[in-house]
């Protein structure tokens, strides 16, 4: 168990929301609803439905305050949560193919709420359109784990360990999965790159 | 260092994550073999490229929708918690009754008992109760027998 002085600002929140305390938990859904939003729209691709399961991910760390013991970090616990809810989504909706790349095509960039929005030609903006598509594209067509730890390692900046506990896999075959996940974004990433002619050490 | 140990390698070489020994080992097969290099430089730009994934700010009403959910899930929880204990409460009084209702049974069965059983023994052992009436009349003539046969012993006596 985390030592009381070193836990987290998400361990803490949750430790109050234990004792009764429900500003706490409205404190842990203003704290940590980017990161859940923006993980779950990253590994299924819809913005709406992200919201909706980032709401239900919140309802369940509330239910699960009795049995809460601060063991790992807040976020890992919390994306632990996370994980079981959209593997249980992903396989049933599977069956209907509703995350085909199909509902995501001629969706304009204005349906996506883009974070850093700057000035640019239109020749960049169609470009950039097309290298978010592209990029969207190669994520999506990861198989499930291999985009999930992709996505928890790559703009969550889980290490591999966390990621482990996330995906109640070995350190190793993370690894593993990270490798080929790698692997598989530059095979098909390749003709967008601009690699650099000498190593740089 | 060769190609298949540094391929196995590359994924903490590049997360930065190797002993300064290893890492060392690995760049200095990198600066010789073309092809390792290619790889890892490809590896390296097409992470930077996963840079261009958009990101998805919440929604605006986000944190209001979701506490009202919050609190429509703890109205259901109070809800529930409430019945339970009035089942478990109304299952409690049930079961008073039922122990009142029984232990005054087993108190009013003691009260006629005893007669009851007083008579069933009467019944039971009627030849022995018979035999001692006749034992207790045949104690007063044994008196009376026994009695006889001193006398009559006496006199016997008496007679010689």
């Amino acid at each position: 168990m985390t030592p009381e002085g070193s836990r987290d600002k998400g361990q803490e929140l949750m430790m109050k929301v234990q004792r009764g305390d429900e500003s706490a938990f409205e404190s842990l859904v203003e704290i940590y609803r980017q990161s859940i939003i923006q993980t779950a729209f990253r590994y299924i691709g819809d913005a709406s439905l992200a919201e909706d399961l980032a709401q239900e991910v919140f309802l369940r760390v509330y239910r699960a305050r009795a049995t809460y013991k601060p063991l790992a970090a807040f976020k890992t616990w919390v994306f632990r949560i996370l994980y079981n809810l959209v593997v249980n989504e992903a396989h049933a909706r599977k069956k209907r193919a509703a995350w085909s790349l199909e509902s995501l095509r001629g969706k304009e960039r204005s349906e996506f709420f883009i974070s850093d929005e700057r000035a640019i030609t239109p020749v960049e903006a169609m470009e950039e359109k097309e290298l978010h598509r592209k990029v969207r594209e190669t994520v999506f067509n990861l198989p499930e784990n291999q985009r999930m730890a992709l996505v928890l390692n790559k703009y969550e900046d889980l290490s591999y360990q966390q990621i482990a506990k996330v995906m109640d896999l070995s350190v190793e075959a993370v690894k593993s999965m990270l490798f080929r996940a790698r692997e598989n974004v530059r095979n098909r990433l390749v003709g967008y790159l601009k690699v650099e002619a000498s190593h740089e050490v | 260092m060769r190609c298949e140990e540094v391929k196995k390698k590359r994924l903490e070489f590049l997360d930065n994550l190797l002993a300064e020994a290893e890492r060392a080992a690995v760049d200095e097969h990198l600066l010789s073999c073309a092809h390792c290099r290619q790889e890892v430089s490809e590896l390296r730009a097409s992470w930077k490229v996963l840079d261009d994934f958009p990101g998805l700010s919440p929604s605006g009403d986000f944190v209001e929708r979701t506490m009202a959910s919050f609190r429509e899930m703890r109205k259901k929880e109070r809800k529930a918690l409430a019945l339970r204990r009035g089942v478990i409460a109304a299952a409690a009084g049930v079961l008073l009754v039922l122990s009142v209702v029984f232990f005054n049974s087993l108190g009013e069965g003691d009260l006629q008992h005893s007669p009851a059983l007083a008579d069933e023994e009467v019944i039971e052992n009627l030849d022995l109760v018979e035999d001692l009436e006749f034992l207790e009349e045949f104690a007063d003539d044994l008196d009376m027998v026994m009695e006889y046969e001193f006398y009559v012993a006496l006199s016997d006596e008496e007679a010689l």
